[in-house]
């Protein structure tokens, strides 16, 4: 799967588990109490919801696809890419929870999804690894090596140019690989 | 938590928001955190679509980073459920945004990898998101425990 499919994967699944869980949730009383038995009366609320249940179906779905996306992405290419399951919540909040968003919550929501745009910028594509090849004819036929011993003053010239060339290939590519020989030779008897 | 205890109602607005931030900050804490270990966990793993699933399945299993990311999204999550119960799913989710710039800075100290200069002004915007979102009211609606105690 591409990195895309594996976002849309994560972002649609994640913000169907927010809204069934916050429908679930919003229909019993808020938690006060925080020690064990304040946890105990969530947990036994959260496992007993129809509705809540399902929206942890629905991260589970997530929770698999986001590790997916990491095994394909970088951390901070993968993270903020999901974020854009706030518009989607806020939509569903709007329409489904029937919420009353106001104003600057909106403009939150846009700035934060504008923020993700950037933030998900995808590096630069690496410059394709140029090794340049040449054919250098061996002076001696039967020792090919002979060839790059001593080079004819035509083979000198030859394997300058293939050096003046790498080099600037170095210059330009900061993915370029540091080969330890600029040029790969190629002798011929 | 059940809708008929009577140890559980509506709290005093300085508790009110004491109380969502406290369940904000180990939401990205351990959101933040969760993703950070998972993604070092993922680095030790195979591609997907290289080994059957069975063997990718058991190399999940038995990765500790992993496992680590795993309880701390768990220990996100239930916070995160637990703020639907009092505050809007429109207010809890952009305010949870902030892990995703957490992310980013371990993601740039932590494991090292180059974040571009564009990408800053998009965590500033994030910032700027988050903080419109939680100016606002934390509940615009009245929940149905509180309605049925009217």
């Amino acid at each position: 799967m591409t990195t895309w499919a594996w976002i849309v994967f994560t972002v649609f699944s994640s913000s169907c588990g927010d809204v069934l869980c916050a429908k679930g949730m919003s229909e019993g009383a808020e938690l006060e109490e925080f020690g064990p038995k304040g946890i105990g009366h969530t947990l036994r609320y959260i496992v007993t919801r129809r509705l809540v249940i399902l929206g942890w179906l629905c991260y589970a779905v997530s929770f698999f696809s986001l590790m997916g996306l990491f095994s394909v992405a970088e951390l901070t290419v993968a993270v903020p890419a999901t974020a854009l399951s706030f518009v989607i919540d806020t939509l569903g909040a709007f329409f489904v929870l029937h919420e009353r968003i106001p104003w600057k919550r909106w403009i939150g929501v846009l700035s934060v999804s504008a923020g993700v745009v950037l933030a998900v910028q995808q590096p630069a594509a690496p410059v394709p690894v140029v090794r340049p090849a040449m054919i250098l004819h061996a002076g001696t036929a039967g020792n090919p090596i002979a060839g790059l011993a001593r080079p004819s003053r035509t083979d000198r010239a030859a394997v300058q140019a293939c050096e003046h060339q790498s080099a600037h290939v170095h210059g330009r590519s900061q993915n370029f690989h540091q080969e330890s020989a600029p040029c790969e030779i190629l002798v011929k008897p | 938590m059940v809708s008929n205890s009577s140890k559980m109602k509506r709290p005093s607005l300085p508790q009110h928001t004491a109380k969502t931030l406290l369940f904000l900050a180990i939401a990205v804490a351990g959101n933040s955190f969760g993703n950070l270990l998972l993604a070092l966990g993922m680095n030790h793993m195979p591609d997907f679509a290289a080994v059957a699933l069975p063997r990718y399945l058991l190399g999940l299993v038995e990765n500790a980073a992993l496992l680590a990311g795993a309880a701390l999204t768990a220990v996100y999550t239930l916070a995160q459920v637990s703020l639907f119960s009092w505050a809007d799913l429109s207010y809890v989710i952009p305010c949870i945004a902030s892990s995703y710039v957490l992310s980013t800075l371990l993601g740039e100290f932590v494991l090292g990898e180059p974040v571009r200069l564009v990408r800053w002004p998009g965590v500033a915007l994030i910032c700027f998101g988050v903080y419109l979102v939680a100016t606002t009211p934390v509940a615009t609606k009245i929940h149905a425990a509180e309605a049925q105690s009217r």
